[in-house]
């Protein structure tokens, strides 16, 4: 077998039982990896109405059958279950290394089922697989647990995915990290992790990838290293990391100013990464294989945090606990808060969100001291963005009921329509720091359909309106229209999610990191079927790796309509849709804008084949992509989604 | 002969999303079969212009032109009678 390891590891925590399962050559065809094939167990492993804390629930880490291949950025890994923060579907993905050596052990997928009666980690060595005590690591930061991992196994090159402090005490929106710094963020896995009592999964791989081709496999891998040397995108990302973005979001009214109520600051390049580079930049790091080698190292040099070092931050991970909470001023603060959320093992944008929409809550009134157990949680009010991210982890005062997330604390308080309003939220979880009236409108309908909630940027990432203009032709090639690149118009944007969607989803299949193929356009579709032949020697056209991505969308569109989540559902906040973009800075380009999401709502359907009405995939399109299954769950449901019972129910999370 | 008036042409031109219409439009002149529907869909524009060329309903000039211009230089190649 070339390319895949072709087995799934599961792990039962509470019997103690390790499978080695093969995987098919059609299940391999079918679902390719990673993404796919997390996917594909979730749907049919978990329920819709199971807990996710419930210790049958599923938790999948896939990689592809490229990962672990000299072919551009193949560390990554998915992880995969239903979410505790939206009680829907859930995933992240996460760089650095351990992908790559999950592949070298011997596995595409782990399927990780059951509780551990005390704290544990996993311990891969090869064929070799042992649940070890965690309890002396429980309670310890990632990078604290990962050091004395290392050192218990005698190997300080082992990778190993840790929890920290909020997974384990069930923050909703907890995450892992792997390598220490990358971080697979969102939909709060962390916490399904926590449940189990699995601290951490160490990964030690001897093996290797076996390519097909070899020859042909390198010869279009040294073909993209050398595009990479010239490409405009990874320039910006090679020097100055994710935060390269924060002046052009600024100046393309973007820039999440307190909770979104603006878009652009006089201060943001306090925190652009030009200021970082010079600033408190230590060093830089890439993931396994990576050309573009976007990730900075930060160390704070001056003020009340100095000394502090960590890993990053992003540009989504340092905008939520800054600007987006009123903090511009003293960018070591917004450093700092970022190292915080880190340690603690938190999605840096939900903890931003929620502390967004708390200070929003605030000023509205709508909450006061006496809920808050007097904390001023007034705008860019550092102490207490500090105090909250540590109650947030610890679940300790006000921050306990923020740790269920936004739309959930909204309950909790009793704030009704009126709260649930700045909760920025799709599906129950918030979405990142990008302003779609800014950003544009084809983000803001991928933030409307994203199949894990309120996506974000890594769900169709639609690089053809923000990086298109980067590159000449790509957008008449693609889309056959140069309009979608105007990142303020209608114009092509349906067309442009649909197409970047699949594509998004496919390479989140064969588990490379989107930032080779989406933001740059080094790699492209072609590019990708290319190098995947040659590793695997197999056929694989264009249209059937778009298709698998198109595939995967479509189970996981219909895991959410078992929850019956569909058309009513597809919206962004309403502060997107009724709000114009007010003026911040001059320079700012999007003055007045609103999001004209129905038009574009509408257009979108027929592409995907969406059930008018429902939202609901159509039976013609399920039985198309070989989901004859699925189509089968589906048609009792669609009669009673249209009921008006159902149409009474207002659901801000599931 | 063309596939489209001059009049069905400038429609297109004026659509704010045109992909998923013109392939109806093309699939209703029988021009495109449901599987190679399917298939441009997914794939794009490229793959719909190569399709028009190999079944010589746009000839290999128009189709170089349709890549450099975008769709309103290929609607209005369908809507031209062909030579």
């Amino acid at each position: 077998m070339y390319g895949w390891a072709g087995q799934r590891l599961r792990i039962d925590l509470t019997t103690g039982e390790i499978k080695k399962e093969p995987l098919s050559y059609e299940y391999r065809r079918k679902w390719l990896g990673g993404r796919g094939f997390n996917s594909e167990v979730i749907y049919r492993e978990v329920p819709p109405d199971m807990d996710p804390f419930d210790p049958r629930a599923r938790v999948c880490f896939g990689v592809g059958p490229i990962s672990g291949t000299a072919a551009p950025s193949t560390g990554r890994v998915t992880v995969s279950c239903k979410s505790p923060l939206t009680g829907g579907f859930g995933d992240s993905n996460m760089g650095g290394h351990w992908g790559a050596e999950l592949k070298y052990a011997g596995y595409d997928q782990i399927v990780i089922q059951g509780k551990a009666k005390k704290p544990v980690y996993i311990w891969i060595d090869d064929d070799k697989v042992e649940i070890r005590d965690a309890s002396h690591i429980w309670g310890k930061f990632p990078r604290d647990a990962d050091t004395i991992i290392k050192e218990e196994l005698g190997d300080q090159d082992i990778h190993i995915v840790v929890i920290g402090p909020a997974g384990e005490n069930l923050v909703r929106f907890a995450c892992t990290f792997n390598d220490i710094w990358r971080a697979a963020g969102r939909t709060g896995h962390g916490a399904v992790l926590g449940s189990k009592n699995l601290k951490a999964i160490a990964v030690r791989g001897t093996g290797s990838v076996k390519i097909a081709k070899p020859k042909e496999f390198f010869d279009v891998c040294n073909r993209l290293r050398q595009k990479f040397k010239t490409d405009p995108m990874r320039m910006g990302l090679w020097e100055y990391g994710s935060l390269c973005l924060i002046n052009i979001a600024n100046r393309d009214g973007w820039f999440p100013w307190r909770n979104f109520q603006g878009g652009s600051h006089p201060l943001a390049n306090n925190m652009s990464g030009e200021t970082h580079k010079v600033t408190v930049s230590k060093h830089k790091e890439g993931c396994f294989s990576c050309p573009i080698c976007c990730g900075q190292f930060t160390e704070i040099k001056e003020g009340r945090w100095a000394g502090e070092y960590f890993g990053g931050p992003e540009y989504e991970h340092s905008v939520p606990t800054g600007p987006r909470v009123g903090i511009i001023e003293d960018a070591n603060d917004i450093w700092h808060n970022a190292r915080l959320t880190n340690d603690l093992g938190m999605d840096g944008i939900e903890t931003g969100g929620v502390i967004a929409t708390a200070m929003e809550w605030y000023e509205k009134g709508l909450i006061t001291k006496k809920d808050t157990g007097g904390l001023e949680l007034e705008w860019g009010n550092e102490d207490v963005v500090h105090q909250l991210i540590q109650d947030i982890a610890y679940r300790r005062g006000f921050g306990a009921i923020l740790a269920e997330g936004a739309a959930r604390a909204c309950d909790k308080l009793g704030l009704g329509d009126k709260g649930q309003y700045y909760t920025m939220a799709t599906r129950g979880m918030t979405l990142p720091g990008d302003d779609p009236r800014g950003l544009g409108f084809g983000y803001g309908l991928s933030f409307a359909m994203g199949t894990r909630g309120g996506c974000d940027h890594l769900r169709s990432l639609c690089c053809l309106e923000l990086s298109g203009f980067l590159y000449p032709g790509l957008n008449l090639r693609y889309l056959g229209d140069e309009r979608p690149a105007k990142p303020t118009t209608t114009a092509g944007k349906p067309y442009m999610v649909y197409y970047e969607e699949n594509q998004k989803a496919a390479t989140d299949c064969l588990q490379v990191c989107c930032f080779t193929t989406h933001w740059s356009y080094a790699v492209l579709t072609e590019d990708q079927v290319e190098y995947l032949n040659a590793c695997t020697g197999l056929d694989f056209t264009i249209e059937e790796f778009l298709q698998i991505g198109e595939r995967v969308i479509n189970l996981e569109r219909a895991y959410w309509a078992r929850l019956m989540s569909g058309e009513r559902e597809d919206t962004v906040p309403e502060r997107f849709l009724k709000e114009p973009m007010p003026k911040g800075t001059e320079y700012q380009t999007n003055v007045g804008v609103t999001l004209p999401l129905t038009d574009m709502l509408k257009k979108y359907y027929r592409y995907r084949d969406y059930e008018p009405g429902t939202g609901f995939p159509s039976e013609r399109k399920l039985k198309e992509l070989g989901l004859e299954y699925v189509a089968d769950d589906l048609r009792p449901l669609r009669k009673k989604y249209l009921s008006e019972a159902e149409k009474k129910k207002k659901k801000y999370y599931y | 002969m063309a596939v489209m008036t001059k009049q069905q042409a400038k429609k297109f031109i004026e659509m704010d999303d045109y992909f998923i219409d013109l392939l109806d439009f093309l699939k209703e002149k029988k021009v495109l079969d449901q599987d190679n529907y399917r298939r441009i869909l997914l794939c794009g524009y490229e793959f719909l212009v190569n399709y028009l060329k190999e079944k010589k309903v746009i000839s290999e000039r128009d189709a170089q032109k349709s890549m450099q211009e975008g769709y309103t230089y290929l609607v209005n190649a369908l809507a031209r009678e062909s030579t």
